[in-house]
């Protein structure tokens, strides 16, 4: 199923962390949900879901609101534990054994022996990190249309990363949506298609991780002396950000990079080259113009 | 879709079901130790049978039970005692030494006895131990063990709250019906305890002698009304805490403490002679009016006004019948889950 | 499966880029042959721990290019067209490394006369038995 998110806004009192956002997130894909601390993900979430009001704004399900009988079909992994931990695991299988009539009881079991969670122990007697197992092991095994992860993979170690990763692209090749928030760029770029990134509640960028990848490059020249002009480049409604050092000049371009390569070649510029940005670089763009110009130099 | 409470419950009744396993060992055991002896109310036929110059008999009847009887000449009392064992004994006492008080409480000598048979012409009083204990003491008792189980199981949404509303608000079911099934699951557990209490009661009784429990028109009402309380205690406390993240256990502390005082405070301050204290009396004594607790007593003869109700003389409706009271303690129930179903309609994770 | 690709999330280049570089590649050099099956979308995406739609579009792409076709229901196979188009796949996969370097000259200054000389420089070093 896929979620449409138009106008979504909720405040806590004066703050907003959620402001006038719109997004499409398409059936049957992976999407990722970018962004710093308290940007709003969570919160996102909370509202889409029924469990926080929003003050403005809807979110459709395959076009129709959400109702509680869609709960069979969409599964959410929260943030924080939410385990009942005076539960022992197999009690938590069984649980939603009886709740939901997709889930896969024997799946589960499998899923928790990936991840080495024994089923007799209580819940409060496991790590953050089995904890963690074991709220994927049980919304994996539930054959769900559409999974609402937020940070999914937090407090495991590399190969049970990688396996949530796995798990993930299993669903999207069954043909589930999967919607999550990481902080691991690197999560994000193998496992998503598209993503969005929001900061303090805005949506500031949104799109297929190849077309980004694409258009967004810097492109650099070297001039003959430090006195030059741009010729009106940096009006270009293509350019993201300029950055003159001495004879050099960087612009990150949003689109279009061939072009303005050309045009800086036109203007006098020399050494023109186009350099590529991957995914964490286009984030901290996005998010942090002023630190990523740094990285990006030092990077490439 | 309730198992997790189903599980709560589970245990609770398991805790319950070990206790009174517990208690009636110790029964038994004391019932073997003891065997044989006539129990203390009828030491005083004992010293009848030891005094000098009272003739004794025992004679094994055809169905088996034992008649003995005691001749105490220079007083002129006659006492037969016919041991049917495990079915009881049945003591007739004859004689001058015999006076009858009212609500059949007898003297014989010194001794003080609650006779079921009284024929004043020829001073005789019949006394049986097999006595029929009217159900709704069985009752009585099972709803204070209900109100212990109310107690453990309230505020099932405010143990949601603290970190699990992910869970349970996103089931298939809407969060009105996720509360009325905990609270459904939770009022069976109550009902389960009660007849456990009962079940308890009544195998101890069988330790001793034939249970003797008598069931007539009253009982129906007073049942009601002692499955109610629990019920209206549970929604009360439920009620209080559906807001509340954290901070259960506070709220049923208080809850029982303001549940035991306030009343007891309201009436005393009510018939203070300070305007002002009185005026708060009487604030507190409607107040006392939302506490499930100041419902429960028997008064026995039902009458508005009657003395034996704690607050006969302010309200009425504290003394009325068992079902009046059972119906409001209903109304209670009700009116106090759906303040718990609006409060948590409204929350946020 | 003598598939080997490695992906690198990380580089700049597309995945899906990435991908049909290295089967080109591979069929260029022959490690590839022409008949041989690839795996399926989803059993790629589950190796490779990415997204199967950037799969599915490399495929399409590696179809449009005439270097695999798909037949539903029997899989995705290396095009059997023979010398030409493991030749056609080698020419492109080596004009791309090239241009990166031609540019790279341009940019530093060298005129089309100094990258031709040192084109041949390194042709007679390579292809030496040619000469």
């Amino acid at each position: 199923m896929n979620i449409a998110i138009s106008h979504l806004s909720k405040k806590y009192g004066s703050q907003a962390a959620v402001d006038d956002l719109s997004v499409e997130i398409p059936a049957g894909t992976i999407f990722g949900l970018l962004g710093p601390n308290g940007a709003g993900k969570t919160t996102t979430f909370k509202c889409m879901l029924g469990l926080a009001r929003a003050n403005a704004g809807s979110v459709t399900f395959a076009g129709k609101p959400l109702v509680p009988a869609l709960f069979e079909a969409i599964v959410y992994i929260p943030e924080r534990d939410v385990l009942y931990d005076w539960m022992r695991v197999h009690e938590l299988v069984e649980m939603n054994r009886r709740a939901f009539k997709r889930f896969d009881a024997s799946r589960a079991y499998d899923l928790l022996k990936t991840f080495g969670i024994d089923p007799r122990k209580r819940a409060r007697s496991l790590s953050k990190g089995m904890k963690t197992a074991v709220a994927v092991g049980i919304a994996f095994a539930r054959q769900a249309d559409l999974l609402v992860l937020d940070e999914p993979t937090s407090g495991l170690d590399p190969v049970n990363q990688r396996h949530v990763l796995n798990l993930m692209v299993n669903e999207a090749a069954r043909g589930a949506t999967v919607l999550f928030s990481s902080h691991q760029i690197g999560q994000v770029e193998r496992a998503a298609e598209r993503i969005a990134v929001l900061d303090r509640g805005r949506l500031v960028l949104e799109g297929a991780i190849d077309d980004l990848k694409s258009g967004r490059k810097i492109v650099e020249a070297i001039f003959p002396n430090e006195s030059y002009s741009l010729n009106g480049i940096a009006a270009d409604a293509r350019v993201g950000r300029v950055d003159r050092s001495g004879r050099i000049v960087r612009i990150m371009v949003l689109d279009g990079p061939n072009e303005i390569a050309q045009k800086l070649e036109a203007a006098g510029g020399t050494g023109v080259r186009i350099i590529d940005l991957n995914l964490e670089d286009i984030f901290l763009y996005a998010v942090a113009p002023a630190s990523a110009t740094a990285d990006v130099v030092e990077g490439s | 879709m309730f198992y997790p409470e189903w599980l709560r419950v589970r245990t609770t009744l398991k805790v319950l079901a070990i206790v009174f396993g517990c208690l009636f060992a110790i029964a038994a055991l004391l019932r073997i130790a003891f065997n044989g002896q006539i129990s203390g109310t009828y030491s005083w036929v004992d010293q009848e049978m030891n005094k000098p110059g009272v003739r004794v008999t025992h004679e094994r009847q055809s169905d088996g039970s034992m008649r003995t009887t005691i001749d105490d000449r220079s007083r002129g009392d006659h006492i037969v005692i016919v041991d049917r064992g495990w079915q009881g004994k049945t003591i007739t006492i004859t004689g001058p030494d015999v006076t009858v008080s009212r609500s059949h409480n007898v003297q014989i000598g010194s001794v003080g006895v609650h006779a079921t048979r009284v024929s004043p012409t020829s001073n005789e009083v019949q006394v049986t131990t097999d006595e029929p204990v009217s159900a709704r003491y069985l009752l009585l008792f099972a709803s204070f063990v209900a109100l212990i189980v109310a107690t453990v199981l309230a505020g099932p949404l405010a143990k949601e709250n603290t970190n699990h509303l992910e869970i349970a608000w996103t089931k298939a079911i809407g969060r009105e019906r996720m509360a009325l099934g905990l609270f459904g699951v939770d009022a069976l557990a109550m009902l389960a305890s009660m007849a456990l209490t009962v079940i308890f009661l009544v195998l101890c009784t069988a330790l001793f002698e034939i249970p003797h429990v008598v069931v007539d028109s009253a009982t129906l009402p007073v049942l009601a009304l002692t499955v109610f309380l629990p019920f209206a205690w549970y929604a009360l406390l439920t009620a209080c805490s559906s807001s509340l993240k954290r901070g259960l256990g506070a709220v049923i502390g208080l809850g029982w403490l303001a549940a035991l005082v306030v009343p007891p405070i309201g009436q005393a301050l009510a018939i203070a002679g300070n305007p002002l204290l009185h005026a708060a009396g009487v604030a507190l004594s409607y107040v006392s009016l939302l506490d499930p607790l100041v419902y429960m007593h028997f008064s026995g003869s039902a009458a508005p006004g009657d003395s034996t109700a704690t607050f006969g003389d302010t309200f009425s409706l504290l003394a009325s019948p068992p079902l009046l009271r059972a119906a409001i303690l209903l109304a209670l129930t009700v009116i106090y889950s759906s303040l718990s179903l609006l409060q948590w309609r409204r929350l946020e994770a | 499966m003598p598939v080997v690709l490695t992906v690198d999330p990380r580089s700049g280049v597309p995945i899906y880029q990435q991908i049909v570089e290295q089967v080109k590649r591979s069929t260029a050099l022959g490690v590839l042959q022409s008949g041989e099956q690839l795996p399926t979308v989803k059993q790629l995406a589950l190796d490779l721990t990415i997204n199967p739609n950037t799969v599915a579009r490399a495929y399409r792409d590696l179809e449009r290019d005439g270097v695999i076709e798909t037949s539903p229901g029997r899989g995705s196979f290396v095009k059997g067209d023979g010398v030409s188009s493991t030749r056609a796949a080698a020419s492109d996969v080596t004009r791309r490394a090239m241009e990166g370097a031609v540019r790279e000259a341009k940019a530093m200054g060298l005129t089309r006369a100094d990258v031709r000389d040192v084109v041949d420089a390194v042709l007679d070093r390579w292809f030496s038995e040619e000469r």
